[in-house]
């Protein structure tokens, strides 16, 4: 009954529908844009491992405090404890931690075909391989052993060898941008043998010394295979630094001349148990938090990035805020076209709410005859705002990704239309509309019937 | 039935003061069928609706089957109405946009039955005033004789002791007017206690058992 009283007044109510389908699409966009943009960043930091590890050194880090001084300056020097392989087996069995391991950086002139390049290598043990991004690898796959003779390289890497890398199916897409690199398939990349030379002690004797420093240090070869590509990051962890990691055990076998070996030599203490920096990744980010706590106690000196986290959560708690209010404002300026159509409508249905209290219709009858009506408004608007505000993100999701986004390697969704959003915009339309009928309702149901009948219609 | 104890009714405007009814006092027995004669602003409308509740008196007092109803608020009046009294009116007052079906099923609606039963009530007192055949017409689609029989339906879909009419024939020819009569003949048959408002001696005097007549708000047989 009460939806056939709506289709009287057709015209005005599709106006009104219209005003609250705008005002839901309108919230429904904004605030599914701000939930996009934070997921999708996120995501980012989840794939890699920027909020759940840590580095811990030997020496302190001074960025804590840094240059907007809002933490103090941190009155850390050198650890008490010293970083062996005694210490990562604490680390280890620590209940929030996921793995620990030495970090070796090592500088090593890398050749690949005839081009070589000056970069850096560093290692991880086989416990990695479940962790992003090295179980998504753009091509090929993780070590076979720790002690194997395997790299898994990046794609800037080989960019600074001279190659653009895709995979077949890219290929099309990539012939007709123009570069000045050479296009390689990865699956032939895959299985090459990639020779690292790194710098060596040959002598530490007093007399080598004496001969100068040519005597001392030589270049030894290492020949490894590649077994794998790394995926491209946005943002990169600590341990992805490095543009060529071997297996860990074979990482600590190449001759070097690293800090810490140099470090050796020079203290003469700790001798080859002492590392420069202990890696640890914790199974979530609460976890990080707790083994920080951990290492204050201890004393142990450490790197971590998540303290950017709070504040990065702060800003998409403002922006959807922000964005939140505006989709509000165009629901209550709906709600207001509810109110306005519905006092038009009682004027029109005067006579209709005197004849159904002379047949026998209470106050609270008409008030609800009412009140469903708004309801209703608000529900089929709520339903109709949904497909515009989900239709139109498509829409911009397409033009997105065609036009300033050629290049990506995956489509990007920009919005997020998580379950509570699509119910909450719903609960919240019927309660705006209800609340915008409220007083048309209550004004209903107190005519007087005799007023109303002698409205002629 | 129905006993009126000095009931007055006064409208004020400004300085002048109007007694629409005035210090009316009978009686209305079960079964009767009583017309209200008077000519046009005498006061009969007033003294309707303060029968049906529909507006309050200002002093005096209205016993329905011993109840004083002119205490009533706007919600005992609702169910007073749902429950014991029918309205019919000069000018249908139907709903336009409804057929008439819907129309006659409105009452019971406010009285809480199933679509099923509304439905099934609703056809069975539209064939009594012989509309089975135009339930699915749109009120505005109709005659005027068949608009009031529609109205005569939604009166007694919910099977009230009282008719309350005002009016009835005022909109119609003579000879839908007879048809509308002989309806309301045969309902007093029925047991249903009828006040009907004509301005009309020759009707009241066919149909009637007693003539009231009003003038100036003041009631005499
Ligand atoms: N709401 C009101 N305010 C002021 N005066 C009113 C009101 N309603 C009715 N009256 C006055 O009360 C008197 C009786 O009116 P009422 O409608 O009962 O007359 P009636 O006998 O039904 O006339 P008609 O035959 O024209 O329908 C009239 O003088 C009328 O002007
Ligand atoms: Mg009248």
């Amino acid at each position: 009954m009460a939806r056939q009283n709506l289709w009287r007044t057709r015209l005005r109510t599709m106006l009104t529908l219209i005003g609250v389908i705008i005002g839901i699409g309108a919230l429904i966009s904004m605030v599914s844009f701000g939930i996009g943009l934070e997921r999708n960043i996120t995501d980012k930091f989840k794939s890699n491992d920027l909020f759940t590890s840590l580095t811990i050194s030997t020496k302190a880090f001074n960025f804590k405090g840094g240059p907007r001084g809002r933490n103090k300056p941190e009155q850390k020097t050198e650890s008490a404890v010293p970083l062996n392989d005694s210490l990562i087996t604490v680390i280890q069995k620590r209940p929030e931690v996921a793995i620990a391991y030495p970090r070796l950086t090592i500088p090593v002139r890398a050749a690949l075909y005839h081009d070589t390049s000056e970069t850096n290598l560093g290692s991880l043990p086989m416990s990695m391989a479940k962790y992003p991004p090295y179980n998504q690898l753009y091509d090929g796959r993780y070590f076979s052993s720790d002690s194997a003779l395997e790299a898994i390289v990046s794609l800037d890497f080989l960019r600074q060898l001279g190659l653009e890398v895709c995979t077949k199916d890219k290929l099309a897409h990539y012939q007709q941008t123009d570069t000045a690199l050479t296009l390689a398939l990865s699956d032939t990349l895959i299985g090459k043998e990639l020779s690292l030379y790194s710098a060596s002690l040959k002598s530490t004797s007093p007399f080598a010394m004496m001969g100068g420093i040519e005597n001392m240090i030589g270049e030894e070869e290492t020949k490894v295979k590649i077994v794998g590509i790394l995926k491209e990051e946005q943002f990169s962890g600590p341990a992805m630094r490095e543009e060529i990691i071997l297996p860990i055990a074979t990482a600590k076998k190449m001759p070097s001349l690293g800090f810490d070996r140099i470090s050796d030599m020079i203290s003469n203490k700790n001798k080859g148990n002492q590392y420069a920096s202990i890696y640890v990744k914790t199974k979530s980010m609460d976890d990080l938090g707790k083994l920080k706590k951990f290492l204050d106690k201890q004393k142990i000196n450490y790197f971590a990035v998540d303290d950017g986290l709070a504040e990065m959560k702060k800003a998409f708690l403002i922006l959807d805020s922000v964005l939140g209010i505006i989709g509000l404002i165009s629901l209550l300026v709906a709600g207001f076209g509810i109110i306005n159509t519905m006092l038009m409508s009682i004027l029109e249905r005067k006579r209709e709410i005197g004849i159904m209290k002379a047949v026998g219709g209470k106050n609270r009858d008409i008030r609800m005859i009412f009140f469903f009506e708004a309801g209703f408004i608000g529900l089929v608007g709520a339903l109709g705002g949904i497909s515009l505000g989900y239709g139109l993100t498509r829409i911009a999701n397409l033009i997105v990704n065609n036009q300033y986004m050629k290049n990506a390697d995956e489509f990007v969704d920009m919005f997020s239309f998580p379950w509570w959003l699509i119910g909450g915009s719903v609960l919240f339309s019927i309660i705006i509309s209800l609340l915008a009928g409220l007083y048309p309702a209550i004004r209903a149901s107190s005519i007087h019937p005799i007023d109303a009948l002698r409205q002629t219609g | 039935m129905i006993e009126l104890v000095s009931v007055n009714k006064i409208y004020s405007k400004g300085p002048h003061q109007i007694a629409a009814s005035n210090n009316i006092s009978c009686t209305i027995q079960e079964g009767e069928f009583v017309a209200i004669v008077g000519k046009s602003g005498s006061g009969k409308s007033t003294l309707l609706n303060l029968l049906a509740g529909l507006d309050t008196a200002t002093s005096g007092k209205i016993l329905f089957e011993g109840t004083d109803i002119s205490s009533f608020n706007a919600n005992q009046y609702a169910q007073h109405r749902l429950n014991n009294i029918g309205i019919i009116f000069q000018s249908f007052n139907l709903i336009f946009s409804k057929t008439a079906l819907e129309n006659v099923m409105l009452p019971l609606i406010f009285a809480g039955y199933s679509t099923a039963a509304r439905k099934q009530k609703a056809q069975q007192a539209l064939e009594m005033v012989g509309l089975g055949d135009r339930m699915q017409h749109k009120a505005n689609e109709l005659s005027g004789g068949e608009a009031q029989r529609v109205a005569i339906a939604r009166a007694l879909v919910n099977d009230p002791k009282v008719l309350l009419a005002d009016e009835p024939t005022g909109n119609l020819d003579s000879a839908t007017t007879q048809e509308i009569l002989d309806i309301l003949l045969s309902l007093k048959t029925r047991g249903k206690t009828i006040i009907m408002i004509t301005h009309d001696q020759e009707i009241a005097a066919q149909v009637a058992d007693r003539i009231l007549t009003i003038k100036d708000g003041l009631l005499s047989e």
